[in-house]
């Protein structure tokens, strides 16, 4: 066994038990090497001291000065949930109304469309009784197109043309 | 209370309960930080900084995990962000701690408090890496495979990097070792 080796089997003998071949390896080697003897000293101070230096404590009341940063922190959560959500909410809502108004628009109830007098003697099925009005205002262009548009041998003025 | 009670009612937001775990904890994470700082009021404001970070964390946390090795990855971590802000401030070169002092400075016998001092300087000059499996083993006393899942390296490297953090920290302590054995 080397130095070398010899070393890195110290080093881990600090800290658990060597196989057995690797035990007796080191054993015979340190018998017959100083150097490696003192490292092993050496190593064994050193991590006698880096124990004993686990002995500091913190300053006092650690845990009355850590409450109210906690205290902070919760406030700060809320804040940042609500700081999500709101975010959130803007683009959601949004949509909504979108989609709202776009359900109104489709589902409600259909404007009722002013007709023109002619529209309203086209759709209707018999003109002479709605055209009454139009007769007793007595302009001749008005019986003009109602004798074209109906009957006057039929008793109910039945509609002769259809667009 | 057991722990993994505990636990569970600072998740439902039981301060009190939090507030055992921070004093379980305390002295641990304090000791980290110093370790790696060796500075008190810095290493006591870190470790006040750790228990907010686990607190925020603290619902997400995983019951199946084991507490303390999250928390001490918590605690790395913070220690680590901090010292690389710091170490961007000042140069620390590990060759100016090889220099072989004036051994008359040294002949007075040094006393406990003085040998800590020493070494706590001289783990202050380790490389980050090195610092923090020093602590965790050699101070803090954690086993090799807590100390792989705190810092998520195999049982492997936690061997080869304790081994390379002991030689460099024995390297440095030369010149001094010889004045412990000295005294003894």
């Amino acid at each position: 066994m080397n130095c070398r080796k010899a070393e890195r089997l110290i080093s881990r003998s600090l800290d658990q038990d060597l196989k057995p071949g690797k035990e007796k390896c080191l054993l015979e080697h340190l018998k017959e090497c100083s150097e490696c003897r003192q490292k092993q000293e050496e190593y064994q101070s050193i991590l006698g001291l880096l124990k004993d230096t686990a002995s500091l404590e913190p300053k006092p009341y650690f845990w009355t000065r850590l409450k109210p940063k906690l205290k902070r922190e919760q406030s700060y959560e809320s804040w940042l949930i609500w700081k999500k959500w709101g975010v959130r909410a803007i683009p959601i809502s949004l949509v909504l109304l979108v989609l709202f108004a776009s359900l109104v628009s489709y589902f409600g109830p259909s404007e009722q469309k002013e007709l023109s007098r002619a529209e309203i003697l086209l759709q209707n099925q018999n003109p002479f009784a709605d055209s009454l009005p139009l007769l007793e205002e007595g302009k001749i262009e008005n019986e003009n197109i109602h004798l074209i548009f109906t009957s006057i041998n039929g008793e109910n003025g039945a509609r002769r043309y259809f667009p | 209370m057991e722990e993994k009670e505990l636990i569970q009612s600072a998740q439902k937001g039981d301060q009190d309960a939090f507030g055992r775990l921070v004093k379980k904890y305390r002295n641990k994470m304090f000791y980290l930080a110093y370790s790696m700082i060796n500075n008190r009021e810095t290493a006591d404001d870190l470790a006040q900084e750790v228990f907010i970070k686990a607190y925020r964390a603290l619902p997400r946390f995983n019951l199946k995990s084991k507490f303390s090795t999250w928390l001490y990855r918590i605690a790395v971590n913070t220690i680590k962000d901090f010292y690389r802000k710091q170490s961007a401030k000042e140069e620390v070169r590990l060759e100016d701690s090889m220099k072989v002092l004036n051994a008359h400075d040294f002949e007075r016998q040094m006393e406990t408090q003085d040998k800590i001092k020493l070494i706590q300087d001289h783990i202050k000059k380790l490389p980050e890496k090195h610092r923090v499996i020093l602590t965790l083993r050699d101070i803090q006393g954690k086993s090799y495979s807590e100390i792989a899942e705190i810092l998520k390296i195999s049982p492997g490297t936690v061997d080869s990097r304790l081994f390379r953090a002991r030689k460099k920290l024995r390297t440095m302590m030369a010149p001094y070792l010889s004045l412990f054995r000295r005294e003894a």
